[in-house]
């Protein structure tokens, strides 16, 4: 018969926010070049795609970038994931908790989209400068930010749990959100890709993300039965992707 | 300590890092994705530029390197401590930094030969085009194995010297002429950007290869660049590796 | 009613192109509410590997433990609120304080705000963290990082604390700090598991304790018992005995340590040991058994006999 006289006293829920709001917060505030380069690495890539490809490109690109810059989010969270575990051993202490590991998956999700919401912001402005953006579109660019942000962390925190040691976190990483980045249509119009390519693009859900904000500012011709498929797959390829990252995500090792 | 004796032991601790990297054979691999990266939006954005883009590619790849110097040192001394091993040992601080930095680029050669071969079939390259290329990577690779080692030096976690990686390989890789002629940088800054030594090297193949043309004075001035910082900068290395062996 | 009961845990890993390794094999133990209780054994002796699949870190290969009646495998959910985990080689985060550290990890185990500052100062100052409590855990010494740990999970007040080497690095002024947590932390109701590899540590601090080695459980018992159980109460070491140990084999137990022979024994023989010895011109001294040699003969006699 389990005792029940002390699970009571005991917290059976864990504050997600507060503990890594604090975490990520102070992260960016004791090394403040962790602020500023997630804040520059999107306009410096901008200047550069600026420069080679057609003016015209450049509102999508920077809508594209917003995309890329929550995407890049996952890398940052299989790396302090990787960092936790496998470092400082301090994942252990989490998991003997009742910080059970979706709040552990969101903490670590939360206090990594910190450094990185002065540039979505900042983008965000410049985006409203060189392009019109109507109410619905900001809510579908938030809309898809948030969900790109839920799953890519989700994928870096999963493909962390697997690795056993801090050397494999850079080339794994790398491979991973490189690939995933090249992959996805955020700074051209699918269009402009090989038919191959176009194909593989098509499972990711950052391509659904970037055609649903592409077409919702009107940067590529969209019907609202374009977009309301686009918006579907997103969901779709999302749930397929959290679930593989579910999947994968180790908590406990075996 | 005699010359010859400061540089005991530095091909046996060259060929132990060689053997370390060839061990992660997929951070090998994976470490041509972001010039590749690079290479496929220009693809797709500007094909015309494929040519200049590749050189970019394997300049930026020897810069890279040095980003991987700066990560295998920070990573021996701060989570192995093997440096202290090393340190109170026979071999010298500049064997070490040495070690470290042809380490590397011998394991992460590979992945540049494949660029190589491709830009040879798609722009073959004169003979003294081959010749400043090689000198051109030579001195990236001294000037951002330096940085890398320095850098290395500089902090107590990993975790710490990533947005500091991420700033070096933006700024010297990404704004700067590497994947792009200088003809889209404006005349005011030209200057500038050929003292970088990642777009002045890029920008003297370029130039060899008959990609792009610049006037004999901004060949002159790039080379130069390119010449003192790289022999000034390893001088440093040394330096700073004999002087970081022992902390203040 | 039990705070652990584990029945025949078994844990095998297995090898990626090199042999599978049977860390447990069958290990069966209990923790009594309120008890503090050392798991002893040499490197690889299977100690972590228990501890983390008590703590519902690792999934055994078989077996079954529960806590406070609710199995660790099924029922995780059930048990992490009643338990916290001071991991070997543990460090606190490099950016925060320690201060920061313990406040954010109380947070995130669910406790209000204000018992979690309180519970924070009230940690801190029991670790003597109190001048380091804002200063950036990567400044701290490994020693002080060290405490830093301990004090994040000492101010759970979990019911069930597993600790894998908390005072590895430690000084012996901060152990025995963490000792005197510990034995606050049982008075209050708590139970402790520890693993540790200072014998003066499992002496003064638990009330039982197994000795296991290559995942088996060898003793159970308390400190006395472990030293009743080598055959005498006093120890005569021999300098320079270690060649002559058949000579002195007759008296009891012998273990060699370096060049030093200690012969385990009975006051009554030890008049005799003293007197042979002296006869090889070697110098002997007597004292009690320590647990360090009760130790090394369960486990050198382990060893032996495979």
């Amino acid at each position: 018969m389990a005792v029940e006289v002390n699970l009571a006293t005991q917290p059976q829920k864990g504050h997600v926010l507060a503990a890594w709001g604090l975490i990520g917060w102070r992260w960016i505030w004791r090394s403040p070049a962790a602020a500023i380069v997630p804040l520059l690495q999107p306009f410096f890539f901008l200047y550069f795609l600026h420069l080679i490809s057609d003016p015209s490109y450049f509102p999508l690109q920077v809508a594209g970038a917003m995309i890329f810059s929550t995407q890049n989010i996952g890398s940052w969270c299989l790396s302090d994931s990787a960092v936790f575990r496998i470092e400082l051993r301090l994942q252990d202490i989490f998991v003997a908790s009742p910080h059970d590991k979706v709040r552990y998956l969101f903490g670590v999700a939360f206090s990594n989209i910190i450094p990185a919401l002065p540039a979505l912001v900042a983008l965000g402005i410049i985006l409203a400068a060189v392009t019109s953006v109507s109410w619905i579109a900001w809510l579908v660019i938030v809309a898809c930010i948030l969900t790109i942000w839920v799953l890519y962390s989700a994928i870096g925190i999963a493909v962390s749990s697997r690795l056993r040691s801090q050397r494999e976190v850079w080339p794994v990483g790398n491979l991973i959100f490189t690939l995933l980045g090249i992959l996805s249509p955020l700074y051209y119009p699918l269009s402009r890709l090989p038919p191959v390519w176009r194909e593989l693009a098509q499972l990711l859900p950052a391509t659904y993300a970037a055609l649903l904000v592409q077409g919702t500012l009107g940067l590529e011709p969209a019907t609202a039965t374009s977009l309301a498929i686009d918006a579907g797959l997103l969901v779709v390829s999302t749930a397929v992707g959290l679930a593989l990252a579910w999947w994968l995500y180790q908590w406990r090792e075996r | 300590m005699a010359f010859g004796l400061r540089w005991n032991g530095t091909g046996v601790f060259l060929a132990t890092e060689i053997r370390v990297q060839f061990h992660e054979w997929l951070a090998i691999v994976t470490g041509t994705l972001t010039p590749g990266a690079l290479l496929i939006f220009v693809a797709v954005l500007a094909p015309n530029l494929i040519a200049v883009t590749l050189i970019g590619s394997l300049v930026y790849s020897m810069f890279l390197i040095g980003q991987r110097v700066l990560n295998e040192a920070a990573y021996i001394r701060i989570d192995h401590k093997l440096n202290e091993l090393y340190h109170a040992s026979p071999l010298s601080p500049e064997a070490y930094f040495v070690g470290i930095a042809g380490g590397m680029l011998v394991a992460y050669m590979p992945p540049s030969l494949f660029v190589l071969a491709i830009l040879e079939i798609l722009h073959p390259l004169s003979f003294v085009a081959w010749l400043v290329l090689a000198a051109c990577l030579l001195a990236v690779w001294a000037v951002s194995s330096t940085i890398g080692y320095v850098v290395s030096t500089l902090f107590k976690d990993m975790k710490t010297i990533w947005p500091y990686s991420a700033l070096l390989t933006n700024l010297f890789g990404i704004v700067p002429p590497v994947f792009y002629p200088i003809r889209f940088v404006p005349i005011e800054w030209r200057s500038l950007v050929l003292i970088l030594p990642t777009s002045g090297a890029a920008v003297l193949v370029n130039s060899a290869a008959g990609l792009e043309t610049i006037s004999g004075t901004e060949a002159i001035l790039a080379a130069a660049a390119l010449a003192v910082e790289s022999v000034a900068m390893f001088v440093f290395g040394i330096y700073w590796a004999r002087r970081m062996a022992r902390e203040r | 009613m039990e705070a652990l009961r584990a029945v025949d845990v078994r844990k095998v890993y297995r090898g990626r192109g090199s042999p599978d390794v049977e860390a447990l094999r069958g290990v069966s133990l209990t923790l009594r509410r309120g008890e503090r209780v050392a798991l002893l054994g040499r490197n690889g002796a299977g100690k972590t590997t228990f501890l983390r699949i008590a703590s519902t870190l690792l999934i055994p290969t078989s077996g079954q433990i529960e806590v406070f009646g609710h199995d660790v495998v099924s029922a995780p959910e059930t048990v992490r609120p009643l338990i916290a985990v001071v991991p070997q080689e543990g460090k606190p985060f490099f950016h925060l304080t320690p201060r920061e550290q313990v406040y954010c990890y109380l947070r995130a185990r669910g406790l209000p705000r204000e018992e979690a500052k309180a519970r924070t100062e009230a940690s801190l100052e029991k670790m003597g963290l109190d001048e380091v409590a804002d200063r950036l855990s990567v400044t701290l010494s490994g020693g002080q990082k060290q405490r830093a740990m301990v004090a994040t999970v000492m101010a759970t007040e979990a019911p069930l604390l597993f600790l894998d080497e908390p005072t590895i690095g430690l000084d012996p002024f901060a152990r025995r700090a963490v000792w005197d947590v510990l034995r606050d932390l049982t008075r209050k109701g708590c139970t402790v598991l520890l693993t540790t590899h200072y014998l003066d540590e499992a002496e003064a601090l638990s009330e039982r304790l197994y000795i296991v080695e290559e995942g088996a459980i060898l003793f159970e018992g308390t400190a006395e018992r472990a030293k009743r159980q080598i055959g005498g109460t006093l120890r005569v070491s021999i300098e320079n005995g270690g060649n002559h140990r058949e000579r002195f084999a007759s008296f009891g137990q012998s273990v060699a340590e370096g060049n030093a022979l200690h012969v385990i024994t009975e006051p009554e023989k030890v008049h005799e040991i003293m007197d042979l010895a002296l006869r090889e011109h070697l110098s002997a001294t007597v004292g009690p058994v320590t647990l360090e040699e009760a130790f090394l003969t369960i486990v050198g006699r382990s060893i032996d006999a495979e």
